[in-house]
């Protein structure tokens, strides 16, 4: 019966199933549970989280008969078949008959059975949802899953032998990195002493690379999501290593070629500069007048044997050559001495990553958070209660909120959160009731978040009954999101208490707001 | 038109307590907040299922479902099963909250139909 639809699906979960193994923590416990709740109290599909399963509750379903673990690996089949056991209950629609796939569908590759195509026409008519969109959302889950994982078993967790936590800001240090290279060539099982020769297919290149090195970039990207292109332009400023596989003498010689531009680009300036006045001085004046001069006699001896243009072509090639080499001596020393000042430069960045590590190691979770944050905000109700809990007061009550149900969260996509709320880009955040709607991709998730959920414990505390301005209510919701924001020491949305009271007074109504007075709002 | 409603819509405004339950016990009632925009929000939607199926859609009415993993589901069941005119409107069946069944269908249908007309939950954009 479900032939006709389920050859996608399941070509789709054993994809998924492949990413999945090897993960030694089962995926529940990373990821904790979800369930779709109605926004609004309304029927729509709505992503919250709430102990145990994933449900679909309020999406026309018993919740109870909607659960399902993510940590079972055909979990996709599990969410299509739910609403497929509902169509056929409940929509009269189901027909044994119907299995066969209609004439016009009988050449098809995979052709969909008339059953298949009504419970699709259903989907869409009952719920408004695209059976493409289930599929999609629960990929994405299944990608994010295996995203986090990977990371959250490397990033943050792994140390290096001096004990230094690695994370998001200090993955491409170069000290950290020869870490990772040190812990690589001794686990990976990969490294091979007979692959330190350059590899043959890299002859060609402009910075050839050894197969391990190859092997290692790879094993890099993988495993910390690094790219060679991140990793040498973090590195660029501190690395020794990465510098001089950039700038190479014949790069400076040529201060018009793409990679002497790219080296000033890339945070060489300084160097780039002296080398480039140097240069100028030295293979600018002298070695282009004796070229030049060598050049001319030689035209003169050799003009009465060869034709003129053989012998320009020739002169200037002969001298070309010369003012190279000569200027490849003279860039050697000058090369030499922008390595020194570089690797003071290196000590200095190393120095002031150190102390940024030791700062991330203080702040903790956060670095793990502001990671996960840059991958995905996948977080489980109870991550979110642990992230608010114990930050500072307010976040705490807001933590309890959710922990005792009195808050509820809806963390939607920016098109679900749009269409369903009616609302346009520019608004973050939105707080109907005791319900909080955020932005699944919201860059500041938790800053909206305590900023929403003060509006909802307000409430709750009948804040403002006998009727005060909007702007107190704003004040109090910056106020403790700012707090907040230093507290967890990310960046802060308003350097000064002013400034935030400026946005305020300008983006806000000063009129009264009662929003107990329901007969008035209306 | 049953008043108990009236009077949740209006503890909404006042917050006073006392419009629920003359003896009302603080210790009962301090979640009676999330509790009415519960049931509130619950009986809106409930009519717009009725407005759905009039529109022939495939869906049917629902109770209010608890978890009594928290504090207000809780006391929602105490309140239910001691206060007399919550007793009278209300029914708890396991984890469901419904009509009792002394409530007729057009008592039902006017009372979600007077919630959905006049409660408006408050809100904020940020």
């Amino acid at each position: 019966m479900k032939d006709g639809i389920f050859p996608i699906f399941f070509s789709c979960c054993v994809i998924l199933v492949m990413n999945k193994t090897g993960e030694d923590n089962p995926i529940d416990e990373k990821m904790g549970d979800i369930y779709l709740e109605s926004p609004l109290n309304e029927e729509m599909p709505v992503l919250t989280e709430d102990g145990g399963s994933l449900l679909l509750s309020e999406w026309g379903y018993e919740r109870e008969n909607m659960e399902f673990s993510l940590s079972g690996e055909v979990y996709k089949l599990e969410l299509v078949k739910a609403f497929r056991d509902q169509w056929e209950e409940t929509s009269g629609e189901y027909t044994p008959e119907g299995d066969m796939p209609p004439l016009y569908q009988a050449n098809k590759k995979n052709p969909k059975s008339i059953n298949d195509i009504n419970f699709k026409n259903w989907l869409w008519r009952e719920y408004h949802i695209k059976l493409e969109d289930i599929i999609l959302l629960e990929s994405q889950l299944n990608e994010n899953l295996a995203l986090a994982l990977r990371h959250q078993n490397k990033i943050g967790i792994t140390h290096t032998s001096d004990g230094i936590r690695i994370t998001e800001e200090n993955k491409c240090d170069p000290v950290i990195q020869k870490e990772i290279y040190e812990d690589w060539k001794k686990n990976s099982g990969q490294y091979d002493p007979k692959n330190d020769a350059i590899a043959e297919w890299e002859m060609d290149a402009l910075h050839p690379r050894t197969v391990n090195d190859i092997k290692f970039e790879q094993y890099l990207l993988r495993e910390y999501g690094m790219t060679r292109k991140e990793e040498i332009e973090k590195t660029f400023g501190g690395n020794i290593d990465a510098l001089s596989r950039i700038l190479t003498p014949v790069d400076i010689l040529l201060p018009g070629s793409s990679l002497a531009k790219k080296a000033i680009k890339e945070g060489g300036e300084e160097a780039a500069e002296a080398a480039g006045k140097k240069l100028a001085q030295m293979a600018g004046k002298e070695v282009l007048q004796e070229a030049v001069e060598k050049g001319t006699k030689e035209l003169a001896q050799v003009t009465t044997e060869k034709t003129m243009k053989e012998a320009v072509v020739m002169a200037a090639e002969n001298s070309a050559k010369e003012l190279t080499e000569e200027a490849r001596e003279n860039l050697a020393r000058i090369t030499k001495e922008v390595v020194k000042e570089t690797v003071e430069k290196a000590k200095k960045d190393i120095a002031k990553t150190v102390t940024k590590v030791e700062k991330g190691s203080k702040i903790g979770s956060n670095s793990l958070e502001g990671y996960k944050r840059s991958i995905e905000n996948l977080y489980t109700k109870n991550n979110i209660i642990k992230i608010l809990d114990g930050k500072t007061t307010q976040s705490t009550k807001i933590a309890s909120g959710l922990k005792k149900g009195e808050i509820k969260l809806n963390v939607l996509g920016n098109e679900l959160f749009e269409w369903y709320l009616g609302v346009d880009k520019s608004v973050v955040a939105l707080q109907v009731g005791d319900q909080i709607y955020i932005r699944k991709r919201s860059q500041s998730m938790f800053s909206d978040l305590v900023h929403e959920g003060t509006h909802v414990i307000d409430y709750i505390n009948r804040f403002g009954m006998n009727g005060v301005s909007r702007w107190s209510w704003e004040k109090r919701a910056y106020f403790y999101e700012r707090q907040y924001q230093i507290a967890i020491g990310s960046k802060v949305d308003y350097t000064t208490i002013d400034d935030m009271l400026v946005h305020i007074f300008s983006n806000y109504d000063r009129g009264v707001y009662n929003p107990y007075n329901i007969w008035q709002n209306r | 038109m049953e008043q108990l409603i009236k009077d949740i819509i209006c503890f909404m405004s006042t917050r006073d307590i006392t419009i629920i339950a003359k003896d009302a016990n603080s210790c009962e009632y301090d979640r009676f907040i999330t509790i009415a925009m519960e049931i509130l929000g619950w009986l809106k939607l409930e009519h717009k299922r009725t407005l759905w199926k009039q529109e022939k859609k495939y869906i049917r009415q629902k109770p209010l479902k608890l978890n009594f993993n928290y504090t207000w589901c809780n006391q929602i069941k105490d309140i239910v099963e001691k206060n007399d005119r919550f007793k009278q409107l209300f029914t708890i069946d396991g984890t469901s909250l419904d009509f009792s069944k002394t409530v007729t269908e057009e008592e039902k249908a006017e009372i979600r139909k007077y919630v959905y007309d006049n409660y408006k939950p408050f809100s904020i954009e940020r």
